[in-house]
């Protein structure tokens, strides 16, 4: 019984686990829970895996230790051996089954829109001298990044402020920052390292008469011009609306 | 309850998320003590230590460069090299040390902290790392063996003193006829233990299979676990509530030092835990990094393999006193 299990379950733990991983990089879903530079390292792990999964069902056994000797807290008990297999197995598995690539309001809520550029702490800003945003259709394509550091940098600011500007987002309802109604926030999520440290981050949308009627988090190509007033003691960020349009969401959902 | 809104899909996905970026190092270190517990013969490391107790201790700290362990991994190995005459003060030191000053650590760390000061925050955390591993492992040097080691694991040592049994011993760091004596014991043990027949590689890379997969899967239960915690600490709990905690430098660092040992992650991906507290100072992250690999829930349920229980509080209890004193005292210095 102990052999089977010391041969079996690891087996398939790892061969779910790297079949995982492997799902995960190469259906691109993988890019809404990681930075670029983490991406390869999934892949290799999940070919890892699945040879490690090969190797100790050929081998016939993943017991490294004497019995007495080892070293190993849960696997050296046959119920700790079906309990390792159970939390490696089944939270995974629900995660798998549940998750979407991306986060819903109720996370965004309880991490908190960054309004301000000086809450983003270390965040290096990508930008800076050698910024140089597309232009399309006459208009700077430029993200709700660049829109937030440049509240905060006035050299940055002179690049964008009474500009026409195409930004792409997601809506969300505008509270504080909000005096005649006619308001949004433009949001993204901006990433580190991995999806678990991302926070949103935003701009507003100003509109001439009520907002539209679109449902929160909806994906939109926002055009207008950009200003940064000052409210509250503080630039703020606010893109005039000239027009906006459901979009899909981008392949990289994420900025970094 | 206002502060606590969960959703599982936000849930799974921030849980899924940890797990792709931590699971690659995982490995990686697993793979890498697979291939030391294979290749590597034991007699090596005591021959490589120099024979002043102190300079031992001290390069024994320096080991996880060569010998990069996650702390369950160290914990094994010490074990295994304690039995064929390491001194037990370096032993402490590799043991302490190996988790955090190994170049995967430094890697993971500086990776998970990218656009967060990831250059301090490597370098102060295998300093402080070191330092500390080190001063314990000096403050062990000192004791005698029957107070420091498990019961069984000490019976199991070779003699001291010449041959005189290991009652009264005082850790002597290598030198004299005690560990001449021991290590002639050693010796013999090793070589009874060589295998009749030499191995093709075939067979010592699955060994090395076998070796690193219970490595990989045990230190992975652990980290499934903490990145469950981190993952709903993350999405359902509203960070303003805890911003007031976060504020207060002395809290935040006892609370993250106690989160650390609650979570029990493996040190070659903790780094990207702490990371996504960013409300937290960084000496407060700092004191996580450090902390929890030195001491946590399952680590404390490991040392009782090689320590006495008695020893493992005392000595739970100082590196918590040590650790949180050197990061405040950063904290006043504004570094």
């Amino acid at each position: 019984m102990t052999k089977t299990l010391d041969r079996w379950l690891p087996s398939l733990t790892l061969t779910l686990w790297g079949s995982v991983l492997l799902y995960f990089f190469y259906s691109g879903r993988l890019s809404a829970f990681l930075h670029p530079s983490f991406r390869p390292g999934v892949m290799i792990a999940g070919v890892v895996l699945l040879i490690l999964a090969a190797a100790v069902a050929i081998g016939g056994s993943a017991s490294c230790c004497e019995e007495e000797a080892c070293g190993h807290s849960v696997a050296r008990l046959t119920s700790g051996k079906l309990l390792a297999f159970g939390v490696l197995i089944l939270p995974m598995t629900m995660a798998f089954r549940h998750s979407q690539d991306g986060f819903g309001m109720t996370a965004i809520e309880n991490r908190g829109v960054i309004m301000d550029a000086a809450a983003m702490g270390g965040g290096a800003y990508q930008g800076g001298g050698e910024f140089s945003p597309k232009q399309v259709d006459g208009r700077l394509s430029i993200s709700v990044m660049d829109l937030l550091y440049a509240s905060a940098e006035p050299t940055l600011q002179s690049e964008f402020a009474g500009k026409p500007v195409e930004v792409i987002g997601q809506l969300m309802q505008e509270s504080e920052s909000n005096p005649r109604g006619n308001r949004m926030k433009l949001i993204r999520m901006y990433m580190s390292c991995c999806a678990a440290d991302a926070r949103p981050v935003g701009a507003l949308v100003e509109f001439s008469t009520l907002p539209p009627d679109l449902p929160e988090l909806s994906w939109v190509k926002v055009t207008g011009v950009a200003g940064f007033p000052m409210e509250g003691g503080r630039n703020l960020a606010v893109i005039k609306v000239d027009g906006i349009e459901p979009t899909a969401a981008p392949d990289e959902s994420m900025l970094y | 309850m206002e502060w606590f809104n969960f959703h599982f899909s936000d849930f799974a996905f921030s849980f899924l998320s940890i797990l792709f970026e931590g699971i690659p190092f995982l490995l990686l270190g697993a793979v890498i003590a697979g291939f030391v517990d294979v290749f590597v013969p034991a007699r090596w490391l005591t021959q490589v230590l120099p024979k002043n107790p102190t300079a031992a201790v001290f390069l024994s700290g320096l080991l996880g460069i060569i010998f990069p362990m996650c702390e369950c991994g160290s914990v094994i190995v010490i074990r295994r090299f304690l039995t064929k005459g390491l001194p037990v003060s370096s032993a402490v030191a590799y043991m302490l040390a190996a988790p955090i000053v190994s170049p995967i650590v430094a890697i993971s760390t500086f990776a998970a902290f990218r656009g967060q000061n990831p250059w301090m925050m490597t370098s102060m955390r295998l300093l402080i790392g070191y330092g500390v591993a080190v001063g314990a492992a000096l403050i062990v040097q000192r004791l005698p063996l029957e107070k420091v080691l498990a019961r069984a694991l000490y019976r199991s040592l070779p003699p001291r003193d010449g041959g005189a049994g290991p009652e009264a011993a005082i850790d002597d760091g290598g030198a004299g006829v005690a560990t001449r004596a021991r290590r002639r014991k050693g010796r013999k043990l090793r070589i009874a233990a060589v295998p009749q027949g030499e191995e093709g590689i075939g067979t010592k890379l699955l060994r090395v299979a076998r070796s690193t997969t219970p490595d990989f899967l045990d230190v992975t239960l652990f980290f499934v676990i903490g990145a469950a915690v981190a993952a709903l600490f993350n999405t359902a709990i509203d960070q303003s509530v805890i911003l007031p905690l976060a504020s207060n430098t002395v809290l935040a660092t006892l609370s993250m030092m106690g989160l650390a040992s609650l979570l029990a992650l493996c040190s070659s991906t903790d780094a990207f835990i702490a990371a996504t507290f960013v409300a937290f100072p960084f000496t407060a992250k700092l004191a996580f990094l450090v902390f929890g690999p030195l001491v946590d829930v399952k680590l404390f349920f490991l040392y009782g393999l090689v320590f006495r229980r008695r020893f493992i509080v005392l000595l739970s209890i100082g590196l918590f006193v040590a650790v949180a004193l050197i990061c405040l005292r950063m904290n006043v210095l504004d570094m």
